[in-house]
C-alpha cells in the first residue's frame, strides 16, 4: 500500500494532512491516539470516499477508481458491531464471503471453517445478537477473512475484550499474518498490543504522519546509554552537561546519556578519565514503542 | 487394508474459483429478496409475505375458480380482467411497503452493516439497485403475478382473450404497467425509508406519504375543484391511470391523459431514485 500527500476533511477538521507512507507486507500496527486519523486512513485505502488531496495504492490499485477490485480482496473489520442481531453467525459470515467472490456452493464451508478457527462452534449457529461480546468480535473477525483475502484491515479488533479474550485476539491475528500469509494493518490505540504483534508501525499523530517503519527501528537499540561509574557521579554528570552532552542522573553512581556520535563517546571516555573515575557499565539502551509514543517518533 | 482417509480440516488458503466483483450486486439482491420473503429468519419475518401473497393471489385464484365452473356470461360480469385487477392488489403493495420494505435498508444503517457491504466490491450505486431490485422483484410478483395468473387461468377456461395475437397484446399491457407501476413505488419506497435508519419512523414516512397522498388529491380534485393535474401527486392515483392507459382497463375517473400519466409515472420512477442516490453519497461510512 502507498499512501502519498493524502490530505482528507471532514468539513472544517482535517483528518488527516499531507500523509505519506507505504505499508509493507506483514502485520502492521497502525497506532495513534483516539482521532489521530486512524479510522479515516482505513476508510480511504478501502475507498469508502477519495482523498481530498494525494494518491492511494492497495493492491496495486487506487481504491477509488477500482473500488470494487480492490475490496475484492481485502477484509475489513470496523471498530464498532456491524452485525445485525437477527441474523445467525454463520449465515452472515457466509454471506459477506458470497459478496467477495466465494462461490455459492462453498461458502457455507469456509463460513464455517472460519469460525472454527476463531473458536466458534455451535455458537456460530446462533444469532449474533445472542453472542457475548467476545464471540462477536470473533465473527466480526471471520467476516474478514472468509474470503481469503490478500489484506486485512483492523480497526481496534480488541475493543470491549476482557484481557484473556484480548490475548485470544491477538494470537489469532499474530496466526493470521504469520502462518496464513494474509498481510494485516491492525489499528489500536494500545501500545503493547502492537508491539506483541506487529512487523511494522505507521503512526498517526493529530492527522500526522509521526512515524512508519520496522518496529525493530522504533523499539531497538538506540543513541542512549545507561553508564555507571565506580564513585559519586554527581560532579561527572554536571561536567557532562557543560560539555554540551544530554544527560540524565538515573542513580547515585548512574546516569543515562545520549550519544548522537562517535566524538561523543570520546568526550564521555575522556569526562570519565578526569574525573579519576573507573566505567563500570556502558550499556545501550533498547526503547519501547510507549517511549517514542509520547517523546515523538523519528519519521 | 483400510480404505479410510484423512482429509484436512479447518480454515485453509482458498484456491478455487471466485466469481467477479461485479455479481456482488446479483448476491445480495438474492440475499435480500430471500430476507423479504422470511427465508432463514424468525417465524414472525415470514408472517407478512404470506399473508401480503394470500390478498394478492386468493381472489385471483377464486376468480379462476369461477372461471372453470360459471357459464361465460356470470364469469364475464364477475371477473376481472387481468390489468383492472391491479385494484386488488393496491391494499397488500401498500401494507407491504408500509410494513416490510423498510426492514430492506434501514436495519443496515441502523446496526452499522453497511461498513460490511461498502468493504465488499458492492459501493453505494450497487447496493442501491440490489436493494431496489430486491424490492421491486417481491412488488412484481404482487403487482403483476395475481394479473398474470388470472390471464392464464381465464385463458385455458376459455373466457380469456381471443386468439394468440389478442392474449399476447394483453400480456404486454400487462406487463408494462405492471413494471412501471412496480418502478413507481420501488423508487418511492426506497427514497423515503433512506430518510431514517428506523424501521418504525420509515414506515410512518411511507404510510404517511400514501395516506395523505389520497386525500390531499381528493380534496382537491373532489370538494375544491382543482385541476385534474393535483393527481400527479398522489402516486397511487398514477397507477390506476397507469393501469388504465397500458393496461387498456377501464378507468373510474381519468385524470391524466396517456402522454401526461408516462411523464408523471417516469417522474415517480426517477426523482425518488436521484433523492436516494444523493442520500446515500452523503453517508459517511466512516470517520
Amino acid at each position: 500500500m502507498r499512501v502519498r500527500s493524502v490530505t482528507k476533511r471532514w468539513g472544517s477538521v482535517t483528518a488527516l494532512s499531507e500523509v505519506t507512507l507505504d505499508i509493507e507486507p506483514g502485520v502492521t500496527g497502525l497506532l495513534g491516539a483516539n482521532g489521530a486519523g486512524k479510522t479515516t486512513l482505513l476508510g480511504l485505502l478501502l475507498g469508502f470516499q477519495p482523498p481530498d488531496e494525494g494518491t492511494i495504492e492497495v493492491l496495486g490499485r487506487d481504491p477509488v477508481t477500482a473500488g470494487p477490485e480492490v475490496r475484492a480482496g481485502v477484509g475489513y473489520a470496523p471498530e464498532h458491531d456491524p452485525m445485525p442481531p437477527d441474523v445467525r453467525a454463520q449465515d452472515l459470515v457466509r454471506h459477506i464471503a458470497e459478496l467477495h467472490g466465494i462461490p455459492r456452493d462453498v461458502s457455507l464451508t469456509r463460513a464455517s471453517d472460519t469460525l472454527h478457527l476463531l473458536g466458534l462452534g455451535e455458537e456460530r449457529m446462533r444469532q449474533v445478537g445472542t453472542l457475548s461480546t467476545g464471540q462477536k468480535q470473533r465473527v466480526k473477525m471471520a467476516q474478514a477473512i472468509a474470503h481469503d483475502p490478500e489484506l486485512v484491515l483492523l480497526d481496534e479488533p480488541t475493543e470491549g475484550l476482557d484481557p484473556l479474550q484480548r490475548d485470544e485476539m491477538l494470537r489469532t491475528i499474530r496466526r493470521i499474518g504469520r502462518e496464513l500469509g494474509i498481510h494485516v494493518v491492525v489499528s489500536s490505540h494500545l501500545l503493547g498490543e502492537v508491539e506483541r504483534i506487529c512487523d511494522n508501525v505507521v503512526v498517526l499523530d493529530q492527522g500526522t504522519l509521526a512515524g512508519a517503519g520496522a518496529l525493530s527501528g522504533f523499539t531497538g537499540e538506540t543513541r542512549s546509554y545507561d553508564v555507571e561509574v565506580d564513585g559519586p557521579a554527581a560532579e561527572l554528570v554536571a561536567g557532562l552537561a557543560r560539555s554540551g552532552l544530554v544527560v540524565q542522573a538515573t542513580g547515585p553512581t548512574r546516569f543515562r546519556l545520549d550519544l548522537a556520535d562517535d566524538a561523543a563517546v570520546t568526550r564521555l571516555l575522556d569526562e570519565i578519565d578526569a574525573s579519576g573515575l573507573g566505567l563500570r557499565r556502558l550499556q545501550p539502551l533498547g526503547r519501547r514503542l510507549e517511549d517514542v509514543f509520547f517523546s515523538g517518533a523519528p519519521s | 487394508m483400510s480404505s479410510a482417509r484423512l482429509y484436512e480440516l479447518g480454515y485453509l488458503r482458498y484456491e478455487g474459483r471466485r466469481t467477479a466483483p461485479s455479481r456482488a450486486v446479483l448476491s445480495l439482491l438474492v440475499h435480500s429478496f430471500r430476507s423479504l420473503l422470511g427465508i432463514r429468519r424468525r417465524a414472525r419475518a415470514k408472517a407478512l409475505p404470506i399473508i401480503v401473497g394470500g390478498m394478492a393471489y386468493l381472489p385471483a385464484i377464486v376468480f379462476v375458480g369461477i372461471a372453470f365452473f360459471l357459464p361465460e356470461e356470470l364469469t364475464e360480469a364477475v371477473v376481472p380482467g387481468s390489468a383492472e385487477y391491479f385494484s386488488t392488489v393496491v391494499t397488500p403493495v401498500w401494507l407491504f411497503i408500509v410494513l416490510g420494505a423498510p426492514s430492506l435498508i434501514c436495519p443496515d444503517r441502523r446496526h452499522g452493516t453497511l461498513a460490511l457491504y461498502f468493504a465488499s466490491p458492492l459501493d453505494r450505486d450497487t447496493y442501491l439497485i440490489a436493494k431496489a431490485g430486491a424490492l421491486a422483484l417481491f412488488l412484481a410478483l404482487v403487482i403483476i403475478g395475481p394479473g398474470l395468473l388470472l390471464l392464464l387461468g381465464l385463458t385455458i377456461a376459455g373466457v380469456g382473450t381471443d386468439g394468440p395475437l389478442a392474449f399476447l397484446a394483453t400480456l404486454g399491457r400487462l406487463l408494462g404497467m405492471g413494471v412501471v407501476i412496480t418502478m413507481m413505488f420501488t423508487s418511492i419506497t426506497i427514497a423515503l425509508a433512506s430518510l431514517t435508519d428506523r424501521r418504525a419512523a420509515a414506515a410512518a414516512f411511507i404510510g404517511l406519504w400514501l395516506v395523505l397522498g389520497s386525500s390531499f388529491v381528493g380534496i382537491l380534485t373532489g370538494p375544491l375543484r382543482a385541476g385534474d393535474w393535483i393527481a400527479a401527486l398522489d402516486v397511487t392515483t398514477v397507477a390506476a391511470n397507469v393501469a388504465g392507459h397500458i393496461g387498456g382497463e377501464f378507468l373510474d375517473q381519468e385524470m391524466l391523459g396517456p402522454l401526461a400519466t408516462m411523464l408523471v409515472a417516469l417522474a415517480w420512477v426517477v426523482v425518488p431514485a436521484v433523492f436516494a442516490r444523493w442520500r446515500y453519497h452523503r453517508l459517511a461510512v466512516t470517520r
